[in-house]
């Protein structure tokens, strides 16, 4: 199956043609993603979303200059991260950011292309989830989300403990198998934690 | 047990005990395990942090910055025809009155369980694709597609189950070819919708042609011009056309209904059928009565019956009442 290609000329011609399902296609695609990255930068999910359906409006009525020198998907992370700087400068709050970024280490020190891929790789994790069996999404939601123990889950649900844990087991083999094909984007960090541990 | 068990036994007693000694016990010094362990270990720890995913509904925003880029037209009204037809309709509206009353009680007896919240929701979002050769489909939900291998490059054939929009890439030395069960739907570039069921395959054509023919027998054709329709019945494998195009037919893909010369009756149809709730007939009132709007953009069924209502000049008005849509007065 091709999944949408964001960089194929016939998009961008279509997007400088402004033909609404292109930019519908587009928006579907990336509302989310860059949604959250912009969150990371703003710390506030509504300002994030706002400052996403700006850009995709500007994008609309400035269709016919687009000019897209390296692709599309660059283009809409870098403007996405520009417009947070800018509404960060130009609100003053730039103190939030750096409390933030002091808080969130990989945004302090991540290059912008890290930011991009540690976004992307777990926005593939997200839709990875959402294509779990019911029963086994809403289990592992109820753990990994809302930190919910298994027991608890398993008295919510009206289930044996053993039963969730099952659920679970299930529902990490399916995961880790959708994710095999990004596993190059692994922080190192996380890899030098483990081997760390094993090796003590 | 297994090494990816022993993998995910660790990963689940580490919510209890998050120990060197554990790790070490049961992983042991294996490196592939090291490497399956850090895998898992992975999707683990990142899965905590994706609830903000959870928060960002693109579907319902879409329509936010839709309204913004001004594509399409919304909440057009037309003038209401004449004087006379509004007292018609009055007139009618009263005659029908008891009976409908009577229907609408009984119905409303029965009881509805469904909380009122549940159906007032958009039906969920399609999944957008743009293909290699710059073909745009929107698949609705639960249905499926599949692509041939060395699509675009020696052939642009796709099997379909369900129902999807397309707006093809015009490419003339390779048509466009679409799979359902028992038909074939074949185009040079143009916008068209497939809704294929156990009983039928229908094609409505938006813009440019369209073949639709039987798999195993391709002079049962007929070709699709732009505002028709094509039929390919399964029972007999009959191929049929009509010179027509119900947009409503394509409101979950256009998220507009199209309300222009539509009876109430007709609305309240079009609106059930999105929404999938079942309408209630109600004897001849709906004949005399007229929907002020042409277009409407799909929103929440409360707010798309709020903006008919309002446009309604009589007594009769659209409410929902658990699964059902009625058509009552006041």
């Amino acid at each position: 199956m091709h999944k949408l290609n964001a960089d194929s000329k016939f998009l961008i011609n279509r997007l400088r043609r402004g033909e609404e399902a292109a930019y519908e296609l587009l928006f579907k695609e990336y509302y989310q993603v860059l949604t959250v990255f912009a969150r990371r930068y703003l710390n506030d999910l509504e300002a994030a979303k706002e400052v996403v359906q700006d850009l995709f409006v500007s994008l609309y009525e400035k269709r016919e200059q687009l000019d897209i020198n390296s692709s599309l998907k660059s283009y809409l992370f870098r403007s996405t991260h520009n417009r947070c700087i800018n509404q960060l400068n130009a609100q003053k709050i730039r103190h939030k950011y750096v409390e933030y970024a002091n808080y969130n280490t990989d945004i302090r020190d991540n290059s912008l292309e890290d930011e991009v891929n540690r976004t992307e790789l777990e926005h593939h994790l997200y839709k990875a989830i959402s294509e779990l069996p019911p029963k086994c999404r809403s289990i592992f939601k109820m753990n990994r989300f809302e930190g919910l123990s298994n027991g608890e889950i398993a008295e919510r649900m009206n289930l044996s403990k053993r039963t969730v844990e099952t659920q679970i087991s299930k529902a990490l083999r399916i995961l880790r198998g959708k994710m095999e094909p990004y596993t190059s984007l692994i922080i190192p960090g996380l890899f030098i934690e483990i081997i760390r541990l094993l090796g003590s | 047990m297994k090494p990816e068990d022993k993998l995910e036994k660790l990963l689940l007693e580490m919510q209890y005990r998050n120990t060197k000694t554990m790790i070490k016990n049961i992983i042991g010094d294996d490196e592939k395990s090291r490497r399956e362990f850090e895998s898992y270990l992975d999707v683990w720890e990142r899965s905590a942090d994706l609830k903000d995913f959870e928060e960002v509904d693109a579907d319902s925003d879409w329509l936010k910055v839709r309204s913004r880029m001004k594509v399409f037209k919304t909440r057009e009204r037309i003038p209401f025809r004449s004087f006379a037809l509004r007292i018609a309709a009055l007139v009618v509206l009263a005659l029908g009155l008891t009976w409908f009353l009577t229907q609408v009680l009984d119905y409303a007896s029965r009881g509805t369980t469904q909380p009122a919240d549940q159906l007032a929701d958009i039906p969920s979002s399609r999944s957008n694709y743009v293909l290699d050769d710059g073909t745009m489909i929107s698949l609705n939900n639960g249905s499926t597609i599949e692509v041939d291998k060395n699509f675009g490059v020696e052939n642009r054939t796709i099997h379909l189950k369900g129902e999807a929009y397309f707006d093809v890439a015009r490419n003339e030395n390779l048509p466009f070819k679409i799979y359902t069960s028992n038909s074939v739907v074949e185009v040079l570039g143009t916008s068209f919708c497939i809704k294929e069921s156990e009983e039928e395959v229908v094609v409505g054509v938006v813009s440019g042609k369209v073949a639709l023919y039987d798999q195993q027998d391709s002079s049962k054709r007929v070709d699709l011009l732009a505002n028709n329709t094509g039929y390919f019945r399964n029972s007999d494998r009959h191929v049929d056309s009509r010179p027509v195009l119900d947009l409503n037919s394509i409101s979950w893909h256009t998220r507009t209904f199209h309300f222009n010369d539509l009876t109430l009756d007709k609305v309240g149809k079009v609106i059930a059928d999105f929404y999938r709730l079942e309408l209630i007939p109600n004897g001849d009132i709906h004949s005399f009565d007229e929907v002020h709007i042409s277009e409407l953009s799909v929103e929440s069924l409360d707010d798309v019956l709020q903006t008919v209502n309002q446009s309604l000049v009589g007594d009769v008005r659209i409410v929902k009442s658990g699964n059902y849509l009625l058509l009552t007065t006041p």
